[in-house]
C-alpha cells in the first residue's frame, strides 16, 4: 500500500507576478561570513536559506517575473562545500526602500548559527551583476605538512613556473580536464608550524571558470586540507 | 575517542568532505533546540531509521521534538540512519553515531526513541543501533545501555521487532510519551536503577507494551496458541492511546539546510478518517476523526510560516478534502498570504469531495499534480473494499480539474484485492481511457495521465487482516494485463516491485519469530530496504530460509477468523467484531457508509468512555 505520505501533493502553485506588483526599487549588497555550522550546505541550500530568512524577517524583497517567481537574491560565487568564508557577497533587490541598518537589524535575528552579516550597503540599481563583476577569490588553506617553509616555497616556485598544469576535475559522468595554471593567480606561504602549514592563494573566479583551493594544494603534492577559508572576493571596479 | 564527549568539529571535518550531502550530519538548523546537556534530567534521542531527508519530513517527529523540549527537564535531540557512505566513514574513523544537536554519542542518552513508520526500515534500526555501539538485542543490553523504545504506525503489530525494543508506545504519542518520561524520571531519581523494575512500572502505563513481559506459545501448525502476560503488571491487552482533543500543532518546526522530501510547512488539519476503506490501516488506527477549528488552523499556519519562512504550506490529513471547511480554509490562506506568494498543497484528496469551489480556491497560477485514488477498476470491487466512490465521481472530478486548467492527473489503484477478477483489472484500463476522453473533451488536447499501481498488502487491525496477499505470479500477470490494456494510450503506468511488497507483507503480519529473520538479514548486509538500489531480495530470502520461515505462511495464507493473530494483544480501539463484520460485508460486496455523513458504523469508539465526537454528533442530530 502506498501510504498517504508518499502520495505526490497537489500544488496550487505560486501565483504569477502580477503587473500590479511593484518592481525592484533598491539593491543592497551584503557582506557575510559562513562558519563551521553552515559550511556543508550547497549553493542552492544557501539560496533557500536566505530566501527563508528574508521571509521570516518580513523584508520587502522583490520577486522575479514569470510563472514561478523567485525572490531576487544573487550571490557573487558559489562557495565550495566544506569551505568557510569571511567575505561572501550577496545582493538583494527590494520592492520598498529600507535603510541598510533596518535590513541588518531585521535579518540578523533570523540567521542560523554559522551565518553572520558584516556589512550592508546600498548598490546602484543599474550596476552590472555581482557574478559578472567578480574576478578573483582569495583563500587561506591549512594543510598537514612536514616540510619546512623553504621546502614548500620551492615547490610553489616550481609549480608557478610551469606553463600548464593539466588536472582532472571529477564529475558525475565524465571528468573535466582543466589547466589549473590559468586559474592560479597567486600562491604563497602564510605560516608554518608544528606539522601544519597555512597557504594563501588568489584564484581566478569569473564566468570563464573558477579555481578550487584543494586543487592547488593537490598540485603542490600536499595532503587533504584541514581547513579552507575564503577571505576576499575581488570585483572589477570600473 | 573518549565516548563520553561530544564528537568534535575536527573529527567531522575529516570525514564529511568525502560523503554525499554532508549537511545531513551537522545539525544547527534553524529552530533546532540545543539544551544544556547537564541540566537535563531525562535525555532522549528521537531516532528515525531512514535518511535525514525522509525522517525530517515526518510530522510525528516534529510534534514530539517540540512537545518534549517544551519540558524544562527533558532534552530531546535527533538522529537518523546515515547513508551507506557515511556509515563506512563513521566506522573507519571509529566515530560512534551521534545526535545532531549536542553531537553526543547515542549511547550516552537515557532513551533512544525510534519512529517506525514503514516496515522496510526495520533493518535500519539494527544498523543504527550498531553504529551507536548499542547491542541490538534487548536481552543483551546491560543496565547502563540506553532504554530503546519505539512508536509509530508500525507498532500496532510490534511482534516482528519485539526482540530489539525494551518497550513500545502504542498509538498517538502526545500524552503517553510524557507519562512515560515522568515514570522514567522518578525511577532515575531513585538512584538504584534496575531496568527490570522500570519496565514493570512502565507496563502499567496504558498504551505501553513491554514485549519481554509476555510469553508467546505456538500450535503445531505454526499459528499462535496464546500471548500471555508473564507478570501482573502487564495488561492482557494493550490499548492504543489517542488524544481526545488534538493538542496545538508544532509551530516551530526545524528548517533543514538541505532540501528534504516534504520541503514545506505542514499543518495537520484533522486526524483520523471516517470513510472506512477496508484495506486502509491508517483509517482504523487513527480513529476517531478529530478536526481542528478553522481559526486554530489559520492562526497556527500563520505562526508556522512566520517561524520558518517557508513559502509552501501543505494541508495534512488522511483525506484533506474531507475537512469540513476545506474550501474556506484554502481561500482564507490564499487571501492572507497574497503578498508573500504562499503555495498551498493538499497531499491527499478524495475524488468525491474535490469540489468546484476547492478547485477554484486552489487554482492560483501554476497547476500541477492532482491525484485521486479510485483504488479499484469496477464498482463491484470498489464496493467490496468500501471505497465508496463511483465512476461518475471520478469523471466529475476529472472534468472539474481539466476544465479549470489542469492538464494532467494521477490515479492510484490497488491490485491483488480479495475477490478481484480479470474484469476488474480491465476496468482500470477502461477508467483510464474514460479519463483521457474527458480530458480531450474539456481541453481539446491529449492530457497526461499517470497510473500508480500498488499491490494490496493486508495490514493488521484492518478488515483485510485475515486475507491472503496476492503472490508474485498473480501480481505480474495483472501488471501484464494492464500493460496490454493501456498500449498506445499514452498512459504512464508504474507499479510496485512485487518482491518489495512480499517482504512488506511478511514484516507487516509477522510474529515474534520474524525478528530472527530481520536480525539475520541485517547481519547479511541488508539495509535501506525501501530504496530499490539497496534492496537485496536474495539476501532476505536467504535470511528467511535460514530461520526456517516460510514467507507464504505470513502472506499468502487465508487466516481463519479464530486464529490468534500475532497482534491480538494490541487493542486498536475498534472492536474485532467490527473488523469481522466488515470482512464479511466485503465478501458480500456490501458497503458501509461514512459515519460522518450517515449513521454510526459502531466501530467500537462510540462505546468508549472518552467517546467519539462523530458518534455523539450523530446522536444529537438524529435526536432532533
Amino acid at each position: 500500500m502506498i501510504s498517504p505520505d508518499h502520495r505526490k501533493p497537489v500544488e496550487a502553485g505560486r501565483r504569477p507576478r502580477l503587473s500590479s506588483d511593484p518592481p525592484a526599487v533598491q539593491r543592497l549588497r551584503i557582506t557575510f561570513s559562513r562558519g563551521d555550522a553552515a559550511k556543508y550546505c550547497s549553493h542552492l541550500d544557501l539560496m533557500r536559506l536566505w530566501e527563508r530568512a528574508i521571509r521570516r524577517a518580513a523584508l520587502p524583497v522583490a520577486y522575479s517575473e514569470g510563472f514561478t517567481p523567485h525572490p531576487r537574491i544573487a550571490l557573487a560565487a558559489p562557495l565550495p562545500v566544506g569551505v568557510t568564508s569571511t567575505a561572501e557577497l550577496m545582493e538583494v533587490y527590494l520592492r520598498k526602500r529600507v535603510t541598510p541598518r533596518f535590513f541588518l537589524e531585521h535579518i540578523t535575528p533570523q540567521l542560523p548559527d554559522g551565518l553572520s552579516i558584516a556589512r550592508v550597503e546600498e548598490a546602484a540599481i543599474g550596476l552590472p551583476s555581482l557574478q559578472s563583476a567578480l574576478r578573483q577569490a582569495e583563500y587561506r588553506v591549512e594543510v598537514e605538512c612536514s616540510l619546512s617553509q623553504g621546502g614548500i616555497e620551492s615547490r610553489i616556485d616550481a609549480l608557478l613556473r610551469q606553463e600548464h598544469i593539466p588536472i582532472e576535475r571529477p564529475r558525475p559522468g565524465r571528468n573535466k580536464s582543466l589547466d589549473l595554471r590559468t586559474l592560479l593567480d597567486k600562491l604563497w606561504v602564510e605560516q608554518v608550524k608544528a606539522g601544519t602549514c597555512t597557504l594563501g592563494m588568489v584564484l581566478r573566479t569569473d564566468s570563464q571558470g573558477s579555481g578550487r583551493p584543494e586543487e592547488a594544494v593537490a598540485a603542490l603534492g600536499l595532503g587533504q586540507p584541514l581547513r579552507m577559508e575564503r577571505i576576499r572576493l575581488v570585483l572589477e571596479t570600473s | 575517542m573518549n565516548d563520553n564527549r561530544a564528537v568534535t568539529q575536527e573529527a567531522l571535518d575529516r570525514i564529511l568532505p568525502g560523503v554525499s550531502r554532508p549537511a545531513r550530519y551537522t545539525g544547527a538548523e534553524w529552530n533546532s533546540v540545543k539544551k544544556d546537556w547537564h541540566a537535563a534530567e531525562v535525555r532522549l534521542a528521537l531516532v528515525y531509521p531512514d535518511l535525514y531527508e525522509v525522517g525530517m519530513s515526518n510530522l510525528g517527529l516534529a510534534i514530539l521534538y517540540e512537545l518534549l523540549n517544551a519540558r524544562p527537564y527533558v532534552l530531546a535531540e535527533r538522529a537518523f540512519t546515515p547513508w551507506p557512505d557515511m556509515q563506512a566513514a563513521l566506522t573507519s574513523a571509529r566515530i560512534p553515531l551521534y545526535s545532531l544537536e549536542s553531537r553526543r554519542p547515542l549511547s550516552q542518552f537515557d532513551i533512544l526513541g525510534f519512529s517506525l513508520g514503514y516496515e522496510l526500515t526495520y533493518t535500519n534500526v539494527l544498523k543504527t543501533l550498531e553504529l551507536a555501539g548499542v547491542p541490538v538485542l534487548a536481552s543483551e543490553r546491560t543496565e547502563t545501555a540506553p532504554l530503546v523504545i519505539a512508536g509509530g504506525t508500525c507498532v500496532v503489530n510490534p511482534e516482528p521487532m519485539a526482540d530489539f525494543f525494551d518497550l513500545f508506545v502504542i498509538g498517538e504519542g502526545e500524552e503517553v510519551t510524557l507519562e512515560l518520561i515522568d515514570v522514567y524520571r522518578s525511577w532515575k531519581a531513585e538512584g538504584v536503577r534496575r531496568k527490570a523494575d522500570f519496565l514493570k512500572q512502565a507496563a502499567s502505563v496504558p498504551g505501553i507494551y513491554v514485549p519481554s513481559l509476555y510469553k508467546v506459545s505456538y500450535l503445531a501448525d505454526g499459528t499462535i496458541e496464546a500471548i500471555t502476560p508473564a507478570v501482573p503488571e502487564a495488561p492482557v491487552k494493550v490499548t492504543r492511546r489517542w488524544v481526545k482533543k488534538l493538542p496545538p500543532p508544532p509551530v516551530r518546526p526545524i528548517v533543514p539546510f538541505i532540501e528534504i522530501i516534504h520541503d514545506r510547512a505542514a499543518i495537520e488539519v484533522q486526524r483520523g478518517c471516517s470513510r472506512g476503506c477496508r484495506f486502509c490501516q491508517a483509517g482504523v488506527i487513527y480513529r476517531p476523526p478529530r478536526e481542528r477549528s478553522l481559526e486554530e488552523i489559520l492562526q497556527s499556519a500563520d505562526e508556522i510560516l512566520c517561524n520558518t519562512g517557508h513559502g509552501d504550506l501543505s494541508i495534512i490529513s488522511l483525506s484533506s478534502s474531507d475537512y469540513s471547511a476545506i474550501a474556506p480554509l484554502v481561500e482564507a490562506l490564499a487571501d492572507q498570504h497574497r503578498t508573500d506568494r504562499l503555495a498551498i498543497s493538499l497531499p491527499s484528496m478524495r475524488m468525491d469531495s474535490f469540489s468546484i469551489g476547492l478547485a477554484e480556491a486552489l487554482q492560483k497560477g501554476k497547476r500541477s499534480g492532482l491525484t485521486f485514488a479510485p483504488e479499484a477498476g469496477s464498482q463491484r470491487l470498489r464496493d467490496s473494499i468500501n471505497k465508496i466512490a463511483s465512476e461518475d465521481d471520478l469523471v466529475q472530478a476529472a472534468e472539474t480539474a481539466f476544465s479549470r486548467g489542469w492538464r494532467g492527473l494521477k490515479l492510484y489503484f490497488m491490485i491483488g484485492l480479495p475477490g478481484e477478477t480479470d474484469n476488474d483489472i480491465q476496468g482500470i484500463c477502461r477508467l483510464a481511457r474514460r479519463v483521457l476522453e474527458v480530458g480531450r473533451r474539456c481541453t481539446g488536447h491529449q492530457v497526461g495521465l499517470r497510473l500508480g499501481v500498488a499491490s494490496l498488502i493486508p495490514k493488521p487491525h484492518t478488515p483485510f487482516q485475515w486475507a491472503p496477499q496476492a503472490d508474485h505470479e498473480a501480481i505480474e500477470s495483472k501488471v501484464r494485463t494492464l500493460q496490454q490494456g493501456l498500449r498506445r494510450t499514452g498512459v504512464h503506468l508504474s507499479w510496485h516491485d512485487p518482491n518489495t511488497s512480499l517482504l512488506e507483507g511478511v514484516l507487516s503480519r509477522g510474529d515474534r519469530r520474524t525478528g530472527k529473520a530481520i536480525m539475520r538479514a541485517w547481519e547479511l548486509g541488508c539495509g535501506f530496504d525501501a530504496w530499490s538500489e539497496h534492496f537485496r531480495f536474495d539476501l532476505w530470502q536467504q535470511a528467511l530460509a535460514e530461520c526456517g520461515l516460510d514467507p507464504g505462511f505470513y502472506t499468502h495464507r487465508q487466516r481463519s477468523m479464530d486464529e490468534v493473530l500475532p497482534w491480538s494483544h494490541i487493542d486498536p480501539g475498534v472492536t474485532q467484531a467490527f473488523l469481522k463484520r466488515e470482512w464479511l460485508r466485503s465478501e458480500k460486496g456490501q458497503t458501509t457508509a461514512d459515519c460522518r455523513l450517515n449513521t454510526c458504523m459502531a466501530c467500537g469508539y462510540q462505546a468508549l468512555p472518552e467517546g467519539c465526537e462523530v458518534a455523539t454528533k450523530g446522536q444529537a442530530s438524529s435526536g432532533r
